[in-house]
């Protein structure tokens, strides 16, 4: 039992350990760009084209001369912008959750060489997108209203007479500088709204070519994510995620499936907060018996400056976090000092 | 300087000008005019707006002679590097005018500013 616990006892008497080893994670939000979450990766060069010229070049540079798929490969865009005559203008985007949905949406594809079959591409597209959220400025008057009124500023300022490029660089300049401002106060005004509500989705679907050739693709797996969030009152903030798990059986690994749940409670405030989280697993496995568990956790975090956090708790899943920077005595409780928030998506 | 987009005019009919937002971003605007006999440019109270309001960005130019020239700064603001589009509409007698569809499109800056500036002539 680690010293960082100050109620760790509480940990052996309350924590029900899932039946399986492997600890399934509580999601606060879903994957940017679920293809790579799909294969692990995070490539470094990720293509990002925004008109159907660049997007063609992009498809180009993932098929070889050969036609087999180049490994490596990452593209993430947003689909609707290359739909000629759809437009989702404002008014649109804060009244209808489905043209919000769509204007959201991201499409992700990313290719990697098969583990231990070099010869093989792993591909997987990916897809998510965000239905709603209280901290999204451009669905807030709160947010668009001084930007407007910033923006007709910029247009009001620039004298007709000027090149093309003089003008352009002037109302940039001045748009920039607005928005540089706008978000900068948003971020804050986020910050106190943190309990904000929210709902995402996302999918990410795999294919393993055994020879890299996308006509000889099948299908190696599926993760799909909904993360949603509710604000209760100013101080109090409810979420939930489900998350679900394809594998087929493949190169010798058994298939599995397995579907995950969990709620996770906040009381206090973005900077200091008790937590209470519970996440259930059902997994059944090709060929192999099915199994289920639960197991939950709770504590404390209070943020003594950025990137500081001062962090107590018990169960099993806040055992599992890892160690502390150091450990301090706060309020008569042993505190792990550490660099960001257990709580994910609560800041650094 | 870029070459100004020729929009065929009517010069007994009055011209109305409207600008529509085609993307999740703010978009303000405003029309300077320029008359063949004018030394100065000029603009209107209906000119000026942006997409963030109910108000329907339509603006009666009045009838205009041939020759007469049309400045159009338009500053975007929106979601960091992402891709807006919009479009500006003329019309005489409900109807659309040659060449009076002009659209633009564009991505943001990292701040997520943007900026355009349609240049008009009246034939």
């Amino acid at each position: 039992m680690r010293p960082v616990s100050a109620v760790a006892f509480l940990a052996g008497l309350l924590a029900v350990r899932a039946a399986s080893g492997q600890e399934p994670q509580f999601q606060t939000a879903v994957p940017e760009s679920p293809a790579f979450t799909f294969l692990g990766v995070s490539p470094n060069l990720v293509s990002r084209p925004a008109s159907v010229r660049d997007l063609g070049v992009a498809l180009l540079t993932g098929i070889n001369a050969d036609g087999a798929a180049q490994q490596g490969f990452a593209l993430d865009v947003t689909p609707w912008i290359f739909v000629p005559g759809l437009d989702i203008p404002l008014a649109d985007y804060r009244a209808s959750v489905w043209k919000r949905g769509l204007a959201n949406l991201q499409l992700s594809f990313g290719t990697v060489a098969t583990a231990g079959e070099p010869s093989a591409t792993d591909a997987a597209l990916g897809l998510r997108t965000t239905l709603f959220d209280g901290t999204d400025g451009m669905q807030n008057e709160a947010f668009t209203g001084p930007v407007a009124a910033g923006l007709r500023r910029c247009v009001a300022g620039v004298r007709p007479g000027l090149s093309d490029e003089d003008a352009e660089q002037a109302i940039q300049l001045c748009a920039d500088s607005v928005m540089a401002a706008a978000w900068e106060h948003w971020e804050a005004y986020s910050g106190e709204h943190w309990n904000a509500g929210f709902l995402a989705v996302g999918v990410g679907v795999g294919g393993r070519a055994p020879d890299s050739r996308p006509q000889s693709a099948r299908y190696s797996g599926l993760k799909a994510w909904i993360v949603g969030g509710f604000g209760l009152g100013t101080s109090a903030q409810l979420l939930g995620q489900l998350a679900v798990t394809d594998r087929p059986e493949q190169s010798g690994a058994p298939g599995a499936r397995e579907l995950a749940f969990g709620g996770r409670f906040l009381y206090g405030s973005a900077p200091f907060h008790a937590f209470a989280e519970a996440i259930g697993v059902w997994r059944s496995a090709r060929p192999g018996p099915d199994s289920d568990g639960l197991s939950w956790s709770g504590g404390l975090e209070l943020r003594l400056s950025d990137g500081m956090w001062a962090t107590t708790g018990f169960g099993q899943r806040y055992e599992g976090l890892g160690e502390p920077d150091r450990i301090v005595v706060l309020l008569g409780l042993n505190f792990g000092v550490v660099s960001r928030s257990r709580v994910k998506g609560l800041g650094p | 300087m870029s070459e100004r987009r020729r929009v065929a005019n009517d010069p007994s009919v009055p011209l109305l000008f409207n600008f529509a937002g085609g993307s999740p971003h703010v978009f303000a605007y405003k029309v300077w005019i320029k008359r063949p006999t004018d030394d100065d440019w000029t603009t209107c109270d209906c000119c000026e707006g942006d997409t963030q309001d109910d108000v329907p960005d339509t603006c009666d130019l009045g009838a205009l002679p041939d020759s007469t020239l049309l400045d159009i700064p338009v500053a975007i603001g929106g979601k960091r590097d992402s891709s807006y589009r919009g479009e500006i509409v003329l019309t005489q007698e409900g109807r659309v005018v040659h060449g009076g569809v002009i659209g633009f499109s564009d991505t943001t800056s990292d701040d997520g500013g943007g900026a355009e500036y349609i240049r008009v002539v009246l034939v």
